[in-house]
């Protein structure tokens, strides 16, 4: 039974062992109990686990991994720690338990019948202890088979003990303080170690004062665990495993409909997991994500909802009929074992059917096909072709973040420059000597205008010679003289016709003539223009500078500060064809950094959607549990109603992300619409059932005794109230889509039939409307009178 | 082995890897792959809002969406992705190849990778159409720019015969088999595609390490041209006929021809995958598809009845319809799609006199014959369209190419003088020449009728003899013959020589693959076999598993479109009437295992009435000879066969 794999483990071992030196005496009539009955049972089940474990790869390779995916990435990280350290994890368990209990015992308590009501209940209350269980179990048992003194399973009994249902709050409390005190005596009292189990309770409430209502149930409980636990667990493992079998052929079909309930509903059954584990070497990681979902659920407290998981999870085993006997052996049972257990181990076995491939070969089993990795190859050879000419590129890129500096200051350091830059602020492009303006023109004489163009070539002469010289120094320009044709296009220069441009990032010279098949299939020159407050980087037709243009009034008023469209060109900078990469790169990271509002907004979509599809299976399985109980508990309605504001919120979002303005046809339009299509089919999946569902638990508030519902009411008349209205909102807004469709397609049949039941329900809202308010006023005036 | 679910998990894990809003780009090949086994929810599902050709010059740019490719390892989609790459349009790039990338493809694509938005490259074997479960194609469908043969029927088109290894190494990866490859001896085209394939396999051994089995997969190559009545046959099962008469294409069928077609119907899909009704009906008969369909609606109408607006009379049935409405949505849609398909298809046959021309053809495809004065009156029928007078004198000439040389000239005659063009009637020589009986190591007429029926396997899968469907494809015999460790070696030799019993290993998986493109009939076959090994009986298929492909799925008019452009390629010879063999005397058929009953005795002359090359004559004789010799061969052969 030892181990290999467990040897990380041997830290809590120890642990465990020093501390239960100090129980010692008071197990060994306990402890062999669960150990012996395990490795039987554990072999039954391990081999229905491998059975399923097989079916469910044939039938849903792709959810398993999913899943698995889903285990390791979401939850595995953050839960790890909590596992791991051992200090952290005691601190932290203590509060989790703590808000549950208060608030279940107060639900609990005016029940009368404790037998059938509390099983659900006191699973819900082991859930946040349960991460515990497992390991405990898991890690003790070899130890007990070891050393004879069995130390560890000491800390199991007593839990075990302290959960046996007596009553439902009494329950609660010492779930909580088994594990409080395990740690406490560890660590405040290691002497304390008593002969007998009682003492050992009764000094429980030292260590945890403050659940001092638990304090008057600790002696029943004292004296359960050794008659009941030994002589009931083997019947209990063997219901177990019994019901292990049965839903494992189940599986299958229904792998993808449980899905996330999967791995669960199978083995939900199945204390014996520790066993199992012993049993199946790859551990070491599973153990720790073995924990995952019910720690989860500790953070999550907060929530009600998360912590009321297991409960439907073991009886979610039967919606089919054959497994509706199965709880009641669950209920006499200790139910401590049954949720926490279970539930650790459901993960575990699916963590590990995906974890390892399992099936031998079997004539109906499809492997899943050869793929091939590249990628590493591909890193390589990219990585080996981008060395080449690394330098030069990151010379180019550097001149082009001065020359932008240089040519589009930021608006505070244009400021600065002002003074200077104004008058010659569209006079920077070397080549352009007819910098005049039409008016100007107009009421000078020739020789005025002579004289102007010198001027104006002067002045500006100072300015442009030092942004040349700033251009030069980023980068070294080509002698004129050296050059005689384009490099690019071979067009030989001429002063008048085709002038000689300076690549600003490479220094060379080219021509800017327009595109001329088959010569030059693009232009060997461009322009550019950048924004450096947005980190925007355009491209700019070539246009001619013809020295004359349009003075529009909205342009003289600021100064060419904002350029319009087709004036962009004078502003820019120019580089050759053969830089443009450069320029490109730049440009692409730039887009890159910035995220447009559509993608934040898809951001909080997804992430909705995603809390959606967590919350859904919990409320079902609340839904589930309800239904047998007949009365909807306050977290059922609580969650549903999360639940459809969350469906509401996220049918905005949906809409938002259509209505975001973008160019009708464009790649844009067509995603946004495929964003609303894919939100359409996840309402209609997951609103429809839900809506399903409260149907039984209506029916069940009705049928129930009076006595009930009144009850309910006085707890909360409004969500009474909202409960009933709620679906036929829904249903109204509903009927509102299908009569926009109906006119849509232009069904007029349905059209009317559509019309008639929205009248009808409308009509309906109105009559529960004012029926609420009639009673929430009796209502009142009932409250105020017992009080 | 269902290529179905295979190429769907490839997809699907394709499509979840990175977790945002995702662009999924493809390139002609890939495109039909993905249209077919995935659907857009899922693609939506996955967060693939976009999907666009590769080659499309317009796509927008969007930094914010991640980008999947999946393309085929092609020059045209390499030259597009480097284009793309060089100037990226979106954040990330995922990489995925159809089949084997090459070093210097790795190398070329990291060239021009200059951002390093690459994240993954890999090599996903989707690389086939998968139609059905059982039934694979690699869409090499028969077309002047991409031929299947080269100058001679014996020989690939080198672009074809490397589509081909592709195809099926990657149907080999994506199920992970490494077969033992057998060929149909006749094909010289067989033995070379087993050969490159062998060498493809042993030379990514990397790749096909794979647990060995028992008894190895098998993969059996066979050619068209060893049955060339199949697809020459009027279908009388749902998906054979829609394809026989609309077409498929993709799981698409283009109804925009139909008369007085609803505007949503002008188009429709139909794949087992998405339409349950098709699943459950696909391989049914006309007659069976017609009481099925009838159920269908008549469910349907009960469903409407009961949304019917006076019914609704209560917030419950209110509530009821509202949750229901959906699904009855859905239903309706289908219900329509089918009731058009089956309107149309019906009104075919009552156009185009199928029924009658059914008959006909079975009777030539099958032993009981076929009287001469029904062809020559279905020939000379004016109502019946030249494409149907066409098939019908092949199939003639197919079954009495020996015997009644002078018959098929004078149908030839008839069929000339009513409307068929000079062009096409050439093609029944041309057929006759690539896939007569000289060309056939099997003879495809006579076993059923000599041979008891109740020897065949499949006699239990008939069900109710149909006048329509008395002829099965001879690849049911030929996998007949396998099951029972009968297929002999002299006429599907095993490529390398495996061990001296391994023709009568039954192995557990066969995958066929049928040069020259396969038929939904013969899918049908396979899928019987299928589920009847699946079912458990004590039959001969129990526990064989059966996977079928084609370079493409032919109905009849592709079929004769193939042979058309293939025949543009081929020596003139192909066009001119096989020489007759002077061999065929009555006696000597007999002496070949009872092969051949010679109805009408053999022909006065050596040669066709209408055969103008006499000087062809003595080469024709001596071509006779050697035929004889190899017949002979053959039937002593299938004597020593029979148990």
């Amino acid at each position: 039974m030892e181990n290999p794999p467990y040897v990380p483990y041997q830290a809590y071992k120890s642990k465990r062992h020093s501390r239960g030196l100090s129980n010692q005496q008071s197990i060994p009539n306990i402890a062999p109990a669960p150990v012996q009955s395990r490795p039987g049972a554990a072999l039954s089940n391990g081999h229905t686990y491998s059975e399923s474990a097989v079916s469910q790869s044939v039938d849903g390779v792709a959810d398993a991994e999913k899943q698995s995916i889903a285990m390791l990435n979401g939850r595995g990280t953050l839960q790890r720690p909590v596992s791991m350290i051992e200090t952290f994890t005691t601190s932290r368990r203590e509060p989790s338990p703590a808000p549950q209990h208060v608030t279940r015992t107060s639900i609990s308590k005016p029940l009368p019948p404790p037998a059938p009501i509390p099983v659900p209940e006191l699973h819900n209350l082991d859930q946040p202890v349960s991460p515990l269980e497992p390991r405990f179990t898991a890690v003790s048992s070899p130890a007990v088979s070891s050393a004879a003194p069995s130390p560890p399973p000491a800390s199991t009994p007593p839990s075990h003990a302290a959960s046996l249902p007596s009553s439902p709050s009494s329950q609660a409390s010492q779930i909580s303080s088994p594990k409080a005190n395990g740690k406490a005596i560890a660590q405040l009292s290691p002497i304390a170690g008593p002969s007998t189990l009682s003492p050992a309770l009764s000094d429980r409430p030292l260590a945890s004062p403050r659940k001092s209502s638990t304090f008057r149930h600790v002696r029943p409980p004292s004296a359960r665990p050794s008659a009941p636990s030994s002589p009931l667990r083997p019947t209990s493992t063997h219901v177990r495993s019994s019901s292990a079998m049965v839903s494992s052929p189940l599986r299958p079909p229904d792998a993808r409909l449980h899905d996330s309930v999967n791995g669960v509903s199978s083995t939900a059954s199945t204390p014996n997991m520790p066993a199992l584990e012993r049993a199946l070497p790859p551990i070491p990681a599973f153990e720790l994500h073995s924990q995952t979902p019910p720690s989860r659920s500790a953070a999550h407290s907060p929530n009600p909802v998360a912590p009321a998981g297991p409960p439907p999870r073991t009886s979610s085993l039967g919606p089919t009929g054959t497994q509706q006997h199965i709880p009641p052996p669950h209920s006499a049972t200790p139910p401590v074992l049954t949720p926490s257990t279970s539930n650790s181990s459901a993960v575990t076995v699916v963590s590990r059917v995906s974890g390892r491939s399992p099936a031998p070969y079997r004539p109906g089993f499809q492997p899943k096909g050869v793929y091939r990795q590249r990628t590493d190859e591909f890193i390589e050879s990219r990585a080996h072709s981008r060395d080449v000419g690394k330098i030069e590129r990151t010379r180019l890129e550097r001149r082009l973040e001065k020359l932008i500096q240089l040519h589009f200051p930021l608006p505070g350091q244009r400021k600065e420059e002002a003074p200077q830059q104004r008058p010659t602020s569209q006079n920077r492009r070397a080549s352009s000597f007819w910098d005049l303006d039409f008016s100007d023109l107009k009421n000078k004489s020739a020789g005025d205008l002579w004289r102007g163009v010198l001027q104006t070539q002067a002045s500006s002469q100072g300015t442009k010679n030092d942004i040349r010289a700033a251009e030069q120094k980023i980068t070294p320009w080509e002698d004129d003289a050296a050059v005689s044709q384009c490099p690019l296009c071979t067009a030989s220069f001429h002063p008048l016709t085709n002038r000689k441009h300076h690549c600003r990032l490479c220094g060379r010279i080219v021509c800017s003539l327009p595109v001329k098949y088959p010569q030059r299939p693009e232009t060997c020159s461009l322009l550019f223009v950048a924004d450096q407050s947005t980190g925007r980087i355009e491209e700019v037709g070539e246009g001619v500078d013809y020295g004359v243009r349009r003075r529009t009034p909205s342009n003289a008023g600021k100064k060419g500060e904002v350029l319009s469209e087709e004036e962009k060109f004078l502003k820019g900078v120019r580089i050759c064809r053969e830089c443009r990469p450069v320029l490109l790169r730049q440009q692409y990271r730039q887009e890159l950094v910035s995220t447009p509002l559509f993608s934040r907004l898809y951001e909080a979509f997804i992430s909705l959607e995603k809390e959606i599809e967590e919350e859904l299976p919990v409320f079902q399985e609340l839904m589930i549990s309800l239904s047998k109980q007949e009365r909807p508990t306050p977290e059922a309605s609580a969650a549903r109603k999360r639940l459809l504001e969350a469906f509401a919120q996220y049918d905005t979002f949906a809409k938002r992300i259509r209505k975001l303005p973008c160019a009708p046809g464009s790649s844009q339009d067509r995603i946004q619409n495929a964003v609303l299509t894919r939100a359409n089919i996840f309402l209609q999946k997951h609103m429809f059932p839900l809506q399903a569902l409260p149907k039984p638990k209506k029916a069940g508030g009705a049928t129930s005794p009076g006595a009930v519902p009144q009850e309910d009411q006085i707890i909360d008349p409004d969500s009474e109230v909202a409960r009933v209205l709620q679906p036929l909102l829904e249903q109204e807004a509903l009927l509102e889509t299908f009569v926009e469709e109906a006119k849509a397609h232009r069904k007029f049949e349905d059209l009317k039939t559509l019309k008639s039941s929205l009248r009808e329900i409308r009509a309906e809202i109105e009559r529960i409307l004012a029926n609420a308010e009639e009673q929430a006023s009796s209502g009142r005036r009932a409250r105020t009178s017992t009080a | 082995m269902d290529v179905v679910k295979a190429v769907e998990t490839y997809i699907t894990k394709m499509v979840s890897t990175p977790s945002s809003m995702k662009v999924l780009l493809l390139d002609n090949h890939t495109t039909p792959i993905v249209s077919l086994s995935a659907t857009q929810s899922i693609l939506l599902s996955h967060q693939v809002y976009l999907t666009d050709k590769i080659d499309n010059k317009k796509r927008e740019r969007m930094a914010h969406m991640k980008c999947i490719c999946f393309l085929q390892p092609s020059e045209e989609s390499f030259e597009a992705l480097e284009a793309e790459l060089r100037e990226p349009k979106y954040g990330e790039y995922y990489l995925y190849f159809s089949n084997i990338l090459s070093k210097t493809a790795i190398e070329r694509l990291a060239d021009v990778d200059e951002y390093e938005v690459v994240r993954e490259v890999q090599e996903y074997f989707a690389d086939y159409s998968p139609v059905l479960p059982c039934l694979f194609s690699l869409n090499n469908a028969p077309a002047a720019e991409r031929p299947l043969y080269g100058n001679s029927p014996n020989v690939w088109d080198p672009k074809a015969l490397e589509r081909a290894v592709q195809g099926i190494t990657a149907v080999l990866l994506s199920l992970k088999k490494k077969p033992v490859i057998r060929y149909e001896k006749s094909s010289p085209m067989a033995k070379k595609l087993g050969v490159e394939i062998q060498h493809r396999i042993q030379s990514e051994a990397q790749l096909f390490d794979f647990r060995l089995t028992q008894v190895p997969p098998l993969l059996l190559i066979l050619d068209r041209r060893g049955d060339p009545v199949t697809p020459l046959l009027s279908q009388w099962t749902y998906q054979a006929m829609v394809h026989e008469l609309l077409g498929v294409q993709n799981g698409r069928v283009d109804l925009s021809l139909v008369p007085d077609i609803r505007p949503e119907l002008k188009e429709v899909t139909l794949t087992t995958t998405t339409d349950p009704f098709f699943q459950a009906h696909h391989l049914a008969t006309f007659g069976d598809l017609g009481t099925a369909l009838k159920s269908y609606v008549q469910s349907y109408q009960s469903h409407s009845l009961a949304h019917n607006p006076s019914t609704i009379n209560s917030i419950t049935d209110m509530k009821r319809f509202v949750e229901e409405y959906p699904e009855f949505r859905k239903l309706g849609g289908n219900v329509s799609k089918h009731v058009a398909l089956v309107g149309e298809l019906s009104r075919l046959v009552e156009r185009d006199k199928l029924l009658e021309l059914g008959e006909v053809e079975q009777g030539l495809a099958t032993g009981s014959g076929a009287d001469l004065r029904s062809v020559q009156a279905l020939v000379a029928n004016p109502a019946i369209q030249t494409l149907y007078k066409l098939r019908l004198v092949m199939l003639y000439a197919l079954r009495y190419q020996k015997t009644q040389p002078q018959n098929v000239a004078s149908l030839i005659t008839l069929m000339l003088e009513n409307g068929v063009s000079r062009e096409d009637a050439k093609l029944v020589y041309v057929l006759l020449n690539i896939a007569g009986s000289d060309q056939r190591q099997e003879d495809l007429f006579s076993a059923e009728s000599l041979l008891a029926k109740g020897r065949s396997a499949l006699k239990g899968l008939k069900g109710v003899e149909n006048v329509y469907m008395q002829h099965t494809p001879h690849l049911s015999q030929t996998l007949e013959n396998l099951f029972k460790g009968r297929l002999r070696d002299t006429t599907h030799p095993f490529l390398d020589s495996a061990g001296p019993n391994a023709g009568l290993q039954r192995p557990g998986d066969v995958i066929i693959f049928m040069i020259g493109g396969t038929t939904y009939a013969e899918a049908r076959v396979v899928a019987l076999l299928n589920q009847e090994a699946t079912s458990g009986g004590p039959t001969a298929a129990a526990g064989t598993r059966l996977l079928l492909g084609g370079t493409c799925i032919h109905n009849s008019s592709s079929f004769l479109d193939m042979v058309r452009t293939a025949a543009t390629n081929f020596p003139e010879s192909v066009y001119e009437p096989p020489p007759g063999s002077a061999t065929n005397a009555p006696s000597l058929n007999l002496n070949l295992g009872g092969v051949n009953v010679s109805l009408g005795g053999a022909a006065p002359g050596v040669y066709r009435t209408s055969g103008e090359g006499v000087s062809l004559q003595t080469e024709g004789i001596k071509d006779g000879v050697r035929n004889l010799l190899g017949k002979v061969k053959q039937g002593v052969d299938r004597i020593a066969a029979q148990p």
